[in-house]
């Protein structure tokens, strides 16, 4: 219920989405969170949260938890899943709050199912220690590595755009044709120190 | 300060770590076509400072301040190496305000100064040059103020102008680039250079560049190890939270950010941010890799407009650092130096310190008025 006091007019509600792991699935749900807060404070514990589809479909509903996000003010959220789109894509589709009439948009990217699974390691060009943390990218599909130095990324049959990087270490780029389950093994450089120091 | 002070023309430093280095070869490396701040310097006032620049260092020792005994890094596209780092001047804190290097540059000067008897005044403003006639003749002295008094300060042989850059005055910096509005504010001097000067645009306000808002989620300030709480951020309008981004624009509230941002245009902004990051490129602006979306909360809003740092122009001068007017002519008694000088678009205390150096010997050396 709103607090006492409050004009029908302060109830302006605003909507966060997060947690969608992109790219989606042809065929398979996504899960994400979605948050509403009231402008007005009011407690959204039940409150129902949709998201539509490209053509204002509803695909999905569900009410809002009882406490708010950790470290905010006010955010009552929920985890929600949907359907994947069926055709692969960039898609925008928009979540609704029935309080406070809120309304938001979000994007994402559907791909084809995976035919395979790609392990990158990476290694320091100049110790061959594996690296944790490094940023690895594969067209739309992104992962970091772990303590040993290994992401995994499950992709369709293609070619790809494989750039990996950390700070402190120099860009490396390729481009890769992912014809089965492999393992490839990437060495980056640390870049090196300006020849000539900012001084002031 | 950082205390960096790439003097070099055969500096006795340069020579101890066998570093081979001449006033000419200063010259070729600060006249050097690469460096584009280079190409409109006054070749006389470079070749003036690349002959004194073994002797300013020279004189750095001789009045007392201490250089790291640390071999020399190459600096500012030169062919040799010449940085040296004076030493910080003390790690009390009651004498020293911050323990940076710059201190052990600054705090000898000051104390061989002292020794000499010139006697430094605190608490005044110079409000007015004064010369024998309102727009001609030799300089007599300053007017300047001091606890809302009027003083005239007669020169005996000359008056330096060493107020540094002019950075700091809107209106002045806004005749080169009118883009300059306020809410650019000077290196080192964040809080302190926040009133509004003059009618710079509509309103008072900014009509500049506008403030720039670094925008980001809770996801970075777990992934940058950030600690968005006082005193890491300023609450007082420079730095804000929220629960959602509609919400995050709502908040931003700052003198200089003239219109509130509409919800739906920082929405729409993350939105298509968030989209390059699915797409792994980002077709707007073509930063490389954009990696994690802006979408975890709370979010944050941080003040990140560029600051301006030194000014590489000035008033005219000559080799003895005798301002110039606008007639070419010397103003007799009357000498700049530092970022007051123009001429020479070199950054930092090689400039200041050699141009210091000649401008206090060239007026000392003039005959009394």
């Amino acid at each position: 219920m709103p607090p006492k006091d409050v004009e029908a007019g302060e109830h302006k509600t605003s909507i966060a989405v997060w947690d969608l792991v992109s790219p989606l699935v042809i065929g398979r749900t996504a899960k994400m969170k979605v948050g509403a807060r009231c402008a007005a404070g009011c407690q959204l514990t039940d409150h129902a949260v949709e998201i539509h589809g490209a053509a204002g479909k509803t695909i999905a509903r569900t009410g809002l938890g009882g406490t708010p996000w950790p470290g905010t003010s006010g955010l009552y959220w929920a985890d929600i899943e949907f359907p994947a789109p069926a055709e692969a894509g960039t898609h925008t589709f928009s979540v609704t709050s029935e309080h406070g009439g809120a309304h938001s948009e979000f994007s994402f990217i559907v791909v084809r199912p995976p035919d395979h699974s790609l392990t990158i390691q990476v290694h320091d060009k100049t110790t061959k220690e594996t690296i944790a943390d490094v940023e690895v990218r594969l067209g739309v599909y992104r992962s970091i590595t772990d303590a040993r130095g290994l992401a995994t990324v499950d992709v369709p049959k293609d070619s790809y755009a494989l750039t990996v990087w950390k700070l402190g270490y120099e860009l490396f780029s390729t481009e890769i044709n992912v014809t089965g389950t492999t393992t490839i093994e990437v060495e980056i450089a640390v870049e090196p120190e300006p020849a000539q120091p900012y001084w002031m | 300060m950082g205390g960096e002070v790439p003097l070099g023309g055969g500096t006795s430093l340069q020579k101890k770590y066998g570093v081979v280095d001449s006033a000419d070869q200063v010259y070729l490396d600060h006249t050097n076509h690469k460096n584009s701040d280079f190409r409109y310097c006054d070749r006389d006032l470079v070749r003036m400072w690349a002959d004194e620049n073994a002797a300013t260092f020279e004189f750095l020792i001789e009045n007392d301040v201490k250089f790291n005994d640390e071999k020399p890094e190459m600096v500012n596209g030169g062919s040799v190496p010449r940085l040296f780092v004076a030493k910080v001047y003390s790690d009390d804190l009651a004498e020293t305000i911050n323990g940076r290097p710059g201190s052990g540059l600054v705090r000898p000067l000051e104390k061989s100064a002292r020794a000499k008897s010139v006697e430094i005044l605190l608490k005044h403003k110079m409000t007015r040059v004064i010369r024998e006639n309102p727009t001609s003749g030799g300089v007599l002295g300053i007017s300047a103020t001091s606890e809302s008094k009027t003083v005239n300060i007669r020169a005996r042989k000359g008056v330096i102008i060493a107020t540094g850059g002019h950075t700091s005055n809107v209106a002045f910096r806004r005749m080169f680039d009118p883009r300059l509005t306020e809410e650019y504010q000077v290196v080192a001097f964040l809080s302190a250079r926040l009133g509004t000067n003059g009618d710079l645009g509509r309103d008072g306000k900014a009509n500049g560049g506008g403030p720039i808002w670094a925008i980001f989620d809770f996801d970075a300030v777990v992934r940058e190890k950030w600690d968005p709480k006082p005193p890491n951020v300023d609450l007082n309008g420079w730095f804000f939270s929220a629960d959602t981004i509609a919400d995050l624009a709502g908040k931003i509230k700052n003198p200089y950010q003239r219109r509130p941002i509409p919800a739906g245009v920082l929405e729409q902004t993350v939105s298509k941010y968030n989209g390059f990051v699915d797409a792994g490129k980002d077709s707007e602006f073509g930063k490389p890799g954009p990696m994690y979306k802006i979408q975890k909360p709370s979010f944050y809003a941080a003040w990140s407009t560029p600051i301006l740092h030194d000014t590489l122009t000035g008033l005219k001068i000559n080799t003895k650092c005798q301002v110039i007017d606008r007639n070419n002519q010397v103003i007799p008694g009357l000498y700049a130096c530092g970022e007051s000088a123009g001429g020479f678009a070199l950054h930092g205390l090689p400039r200041v310190t050699v141009f210091g150096r000649v401008a206090g010997r060239e007026a000392a050396s003039a005959n009394a008025s």
